[in-house]
C-alpha cells in the first residue's frame, strides 16, 4: 500500500511541465501584455540583469512560443531530454522577464526552481533510462521546505513581534482589500470577517510562522509531511479568501508532492530509483 | 499545578530531543558526497536571505512580511466625469494589468519617479470612447485599511500628483 502511494519522479516532472505550460497559457494575457508596459518601468532582475531595455516584441513572443513548443514535446514524450533542456531556460526567462517590471512575483519562484531541478535530472540521467534519480525529488522537497523556512524567517526579520500578534496580518488583509477597492474591485471574500476577529488572526499568525519555520520536520516522516502540507495548503486557501492573492503552484498541491513523496528519505540510503 | 507544568515542559523537551536525534540519525545515513551536494543546494536557496537581497527565482520570500501600518497611502488613478464625480478605473485601464499587486506598484513607482503625468496620459489613451470620464487624476489616497475592510471607512480626499484630460 505504502509502495503504491509513491510517485514516480519522471511522472512528477511531466506533471510540473504540464502545470507550468498551463499556467503560462492561462496567464498569457498578462505575459503578452508586457509589451504594452512603459519602458521606464523596466527593471531587469535575476538572469536578465544585463538587459538595458525590454526585449524586442518578436523575441519575447518567440520565447513564449518556444516554451509552449518544448512543453508539448515533453508532454508527448518526444525528445524529452532536448525538450526539457529548452523548456526550463524558457520558463526561467519568461517568469524572470515578468518579474522585471518593478514588482517581483513570489508565487512563481518554487515552480521555476522545481522545473530547473527536474530538468538537470532529466538531462544528466543515463541514456535509455526512463526513470529519474531519486535525488531529483529529494531536491524538489528540500526546495519547497527551504522556501517556506525563508518565508517564516522573513516574517520575523521584517515584521518582528507584530507579526506574531496578528496585527501585521490584519493590516495586510486590510491593505489587500483597499488595494482592490482603489481599482473599483470587490474586496476579498473573507477580508471583513478576518479583520473583525483579532484573536483568530493572532492564532493564524503564530501558527503560520511556526509551521513555516518548522518545515524541515516534514522531511522526517510521511505523516508529518502530510500534516505540514495540509497546513500550508490551508494557509494558501486562507490567503486567497482574505487577500485575493492566489499562489497557484501550492494551491493545486504540486508544491507539496515531493515533500510527501520523499519524507524520511534520508533514512532510506539505498532506495532504488523509483523512490521506494 | 506546578508538577503538571514541569511535566509538560519535560515532555516538550523530550519531543524536541527526539526530533533532533532523528534529524542527526537521518543526516548520518547520507553519503559524504550527497551531503555536500545537498548542503550546496540549500546554500544556494538561502543565499538571498544571507545577503538580504531579493531577486528571482532565488528570493528572501518577503511576501506579507513587512510591518505594515493600519493607515496606508495607496497610489491611485481615478477618472472624473464632467460634474467632477469620481469614477474608479479598472486595473486594466489604470496600469495595463489584471494583477492588483502589479497595478499598485506600477502607479506608485510612476508617482515616486516623477512620471505621474506620463502615466496619466497613458491611462487617458486607454479610456474607452463612450466613457463618461473626461479627465484623469493620478495621486495618493490615505485610508485606515482595517477600518475600510470592516466597511466603516471610505477613501477621503486625494493628494493629486498629476491631472490630464481625456482626448
Amino acid at each position: 500500500m505504502r509502495r503504491a502511494l509513491r510517485l514516480d519522479e519522471a511522472g512528477f516532472a511531466r506533471l510540473v511541465v504540464l502545470f507550468a505550460s498551463a499556467y503560462v497559457a492561462i496567464r498569457l494575457p498578462a505575459f503578452r501584455g508586457l509589451v504594452d508596459r512603459s519602458v521606464s518601468s523596466f527593471e531587469p532582475v535575476g538572469i536578465l540583469w544585463f538587459l538595458r531595455s525590454p526585449l524586442p516584441n518578436a523575441l519575447w513572443f518567440g520565447v513564449l512560443g518556444l516554451l509552449f513548443g518544448s512543453g508539448l514535446m515533453v508532454l508527448s514524450g518526444r525528445a524529452t531530454r532536448a525538450a526539457m533542456a529548452v523548456f526550463a531556460p524558457c520558463m526561467l526567462a519568461v517568469t524572470t522577464y515578468r518579474s522585471s517590471w518593478g514588482q517581483l512575483l513570489w508565487f512563481e519562484n518554487l515552480l521555476v526552481i522545481h522545473v530547473l531541478v527536474l530538468t538537470v535530472a532529466v538531462v544528466i540521467r543515463p541514456t535509455g533510462e526512463n526513470r529519474l534519480p531519486p535525488w531529483a525529488m529529494q531536491c524538489c522537497a528540500i526546495a519547497t521546505v527551504v522556501l517556506y523556512v525563508l518565508a517564516g524567517v522573513a516574517k520575523l526579520r521584517y515584521g518582528g513581534a507584530g507579526w506574531i500578534s496578528g496585527d501585521v496580518l490584519a493590516h495586510h488583509i486590510g491593505y489587500s482589500s483597499a488595494r482592490l477597492s482603489v481599482f473599483g474591485e470587490r474586496p476579498p471574500l473573507l477580508a471583513s470577517f478576518a479583520v473583525d476577529r483579532p484573536g483568530l488572526l493572532a492564532i493564524a499568525s503564530f501558527t503560520t510562522v511556526a509551521f513555516e519555520l518548522g518545515a524541515p520536520m516534514a522531511l522526517l516522516h510521511r505523516r508529518l509531511a502530510v500534516v505540514w502540507s495540509a497546513a500550508m495548503w490551508a494557509m494558501h486557501v486562507g490567503i486567497a479568501l482574505t487577500m485575493a492573492v492566489v499562489f497557484p503552484y501550492p494551491m493545486v498541491g504540486l508544491a507539496f508532492v515531493p515533500v510527501v513523496a520523499v519524507a524520511g528519505f534520508t533514512s532510506r540510503p539505498h532506495a532504488p530509483a523509483s523512490g521506494s | 499545578m506546578d508538577h503538571g507544568g514541569r511535566r509538560r515542559v519535560g515532555r516538550a523537551g523530550e519531543t524536541a530531543d527526539h526530533f533532533l536525534t532523528a534529524m542527526r540519525v537521518h543526516v548520518m545515513h547520507l553519503s559524504a558526497r550527497r551531503r555536500l551536494l545537498l548542503a550546496a543546494f540549500v546554500l544556494v536557496l538561502v543565499s538571498p536571505a544571507l545577503r538580504d537581497v531579493d531577486s528571482f527565482p532565488l528570493s528572501t520570500q518577503p511576501m506579507y512580511a513587512n510591518d505594515r501600518a493600519s493607515t496606508a497611502r495607496l497610489a491611485t488613478v481615478i477618472g472624473r466625469d464632467s460634474p467632477g464625480a469620481p469614477r474608479r478605473l479598472s486595473m486594466r485601464i489604470a496600469a495595463a494589468t489584471d494583477d492588483p499587486l502589479i497595478a499598485q506598484s506600477t502607479v506608485a513607482r510612476s508617482i515616486r519617479r516623477g512620471k505621474a503625468t506620463e502615466l496619466c496620459r497613458a491611462v487617458a489613451d486607454r479610456i474607452p470612447l463612450r466613457s463618461p470620464v473626461v479627465w484623469i487624476e493620478v495621486g495618493w489616497e490615505t485610508v485606515d485599511v482595517v477600518a475600510m475592510a470592516r466597511g466603516v471607512e471610505r477613501f477621503g480626499a486625494m493628494e493629486v500628483a498629476a491631472r490630464c484630460d481625456v482626448r
